[in-house]
């Protein structure tokens, strides 16, 4: 039924994969990745921000940094034979940066088999802390960026379409895990049939489908539920502002876990600051007005929260 | 997994079983603002029926704890469908664990039932005062952190409700007197702690103080 080994295959190197993302643009989803990465790195850890916004790649600008030469698509395309060949340094201290933004036009469109280069790539390098800051939308590839990290953060700022998007987003990452981890044809075929047709609601819930998968495979709904509740992922309310924004997070966490099953850890709220859109718009380095802000200290706090817990550590095998 | 509309009302409010009319007023309050059609934390979450469908749910839920009578055939029912056992209502409810076990022992939980209907009784206007030290049970590190458990509450969950540091709290229930805060700051963290628990403050602030000078008497002289 559940092909043993497959999602829980040892990893040769020691790091822990993070990734950031949500199903909206404009959250600040590469603003905390960056953040994040140099909150880790300043507690000593060797740290990797991967900038996989693919084909709208702007990481290095939070970092200050000219857009470097280098980036994903010069290992896509091989003009780089390694990965390790595309890392960049950030002149921050144990921050190191594989950037996006010399990317060809489509690299968003990467196929299949370079998409499980990329990957398998990525797991193998040895960093403490490996940073995914992935793009808007739900397609394939972004929903697999996040399902091969350790643990998924998701970032939302408190506006109804964004909290929206989330919760699209999560129930996207729940159909793709679940079409990954069960090799049974039909009930493969019958997940497919309700990703396709979601928007005609055919599924209205999650537990539309899991109920009829179970009509099928009576036992499989526990194997179902136990793999969920192993998931890792987390919650960030970022430019919250008022006190009623402060309350969403922890909402969202225990509506999410009532609703999919899966433990959604809320990590804390990160405050609106003037300083961060200013210096933004300035193009300042984000090290330039990040440690003055009130934001900072949120941060610092959720930086605290992350630790290796649980692993999603998905391994695609060939379809 | 059971889909949210099919929970029983406990987890649907996400209490236990033994939580007072207070805790289950929070509760109900916590999740109407969770689950309520203006809602913005469950904004597009539910389609418009379910949504309906959890709300009738949660106050039928509201309804039926909050009324000791109705609460009482319910967790009956539970326990019949197998859903609950009847330890798991502990205390308060002892007379429906006795309509599952038959007669046996009839005499001896007549007279607990009893003592306990009074207690209850006595809870309705204020929980806050809820002796859970029974008379017989002395106040010590081990009867708090068996409250503590049985109420399924790790020590997390202590420290994030009273900021009381996880060693601080586990010093108290292992009883290291040696390494617990001046005798001002214990009395605080007790009587914060107690709270949580929803047990009567004084009795536990008393008990473990009184504990507590006990071994200072002994150890420090």
């Amino acid at each position: 039924m559940l092909e043993q080994g497959q999602t829980k295959k040892p990893r040769a190197a020691n790091n822990h994969i993070l990734a950031i993302g949500g199903g909206k643009g404009g959250t600040g989803k590469s603003l905390i990745a960056a953040s994040l990465g140099i909150c880790l790195a300043d507690r000593g850890n060797g740290v990797l921000l991967i900038d996989a916004d693919l084909g709208t790649a702007n990481l290095h600008t939070f970092l200050g940094l000219e857009p470097p030469k280098i980036g994903l698509s010069s290992f896509v395309t091989k003009r780089e034979s390694t990965i390790s060949g595309i890392i960049t340094k950030t002149g921050i201290n144990n921050l190191k940066l594989i950037s996006g933004a010399k990317d060809m036009i489509g690299i968003a469109n990467l196929s299949y088999g370079q998409k499980m280069k990329v990957l398998n790539n990525i797991k193998k390098l040895n960093y403490r802390y490996i940073l995914l800051d992935l793009g808007p939308g739900t397609s394939f590839n972004i929903l697999d960026f996040f399902l091969i990290s350790h643990c998924g953060i998701l970032i939302t700022s408190p506006e109804p379409t964004s909290i929206e998007n989330t919760y699209r987003f999560t129930k996207g990452i729940l159909f793709r895990y679940l079409r990954k981890i069960i090799s049974k044809k039909v009930v493969r075929s019958l997940i497919d049939n309700g990703i396709r047709q979601r928007n005609g609601h055919k599924f209205e819930s999650v537990f539309d489908l899991l109920e009829t998968i179970e009509k099928i495979e009576p036992r499989l709904g526990d194997t179902i539920s136990s793999y969920l509740s192993t998931l890792d992922i987390k919650l960030i309310v970022n430019q919250v502002r008022t006190s009623k924004d402060r309350a969403i997070g922890q909402k969202m966490a225990i509506a999410a876990k009532k609703y999919f099953g899966i433990p959604i850890d809320f990590l804390g709220n990160v405050s609106h600051d003037n300083k961060i859109s200013k210096g933004l718009l300035q193009k300042k380095p984000l090290m330039a007005y990040l440690p003055h802000s009130k934001a900072f200290k949120e941060l610092t706090e959720i930086t605290q929260k992350i630790s290796p817990r649980y692993q999603l550590g998905l391994s695609f095998p060939a379809d | 997994m059971k889909k949210l509309t099919e929970q029983d009302y406990y987890n649907l409010l996400d209490i236990s079983p033994k939580a007072s009319f207070e805790e289950v007023r929070s509760a109900y309050d916590q999740a109407m603002s969770i689950y309520s059609t203006d809602s913005i934390s469950t904004y597009t979450l539910f389609t418009q029926k379910e949504r309906d469908l959890i709300l009738s749910r949660l106050a039928e839920a509201y309804k039926i704890l909050t009324n000791s009578q109705l609460r009482k055939e319910y967790n009956h029912f539970l326990i019949e469908s197998g859903e609950l056992s009847p330890l798991e209502i502990g205390f308060s409810s002892l007379e429906d664990s006795n309509i599952t076990k038959g007669k046996l022992l009839e005499v001896s939980v007549e007279s607990l039932t009893h003592k306990q209907q009074k207690v209850k009784d006595e809870r309705v206007p204020s929980d806050k005062n809820l002796s859970l030290f029974d008379s017989q049970i002395s106040v010590t590190g081990k009867s708090i952190k068996t409250i503590r458990t049985s109420k399924e509450m790790s020590l997390e969950e202590i420290f994030k409700q009273t900021n009381i540091s996880r060693e601080t709290l586990e010093d108290i229930e292992e009883e290291r007197f040696e390494k617990l805060p001046a005798l001002v700051y214990l009395k605080g963290f007790l009587k914060a702690y107690a709270n949580i628990l929803q047990v009567n403050q004084t009795e536990m602030v008393d008990g473990y103080v009184k504990r507590y000078l006990e071994w200072q008497n002994t150890y420090q002289k």
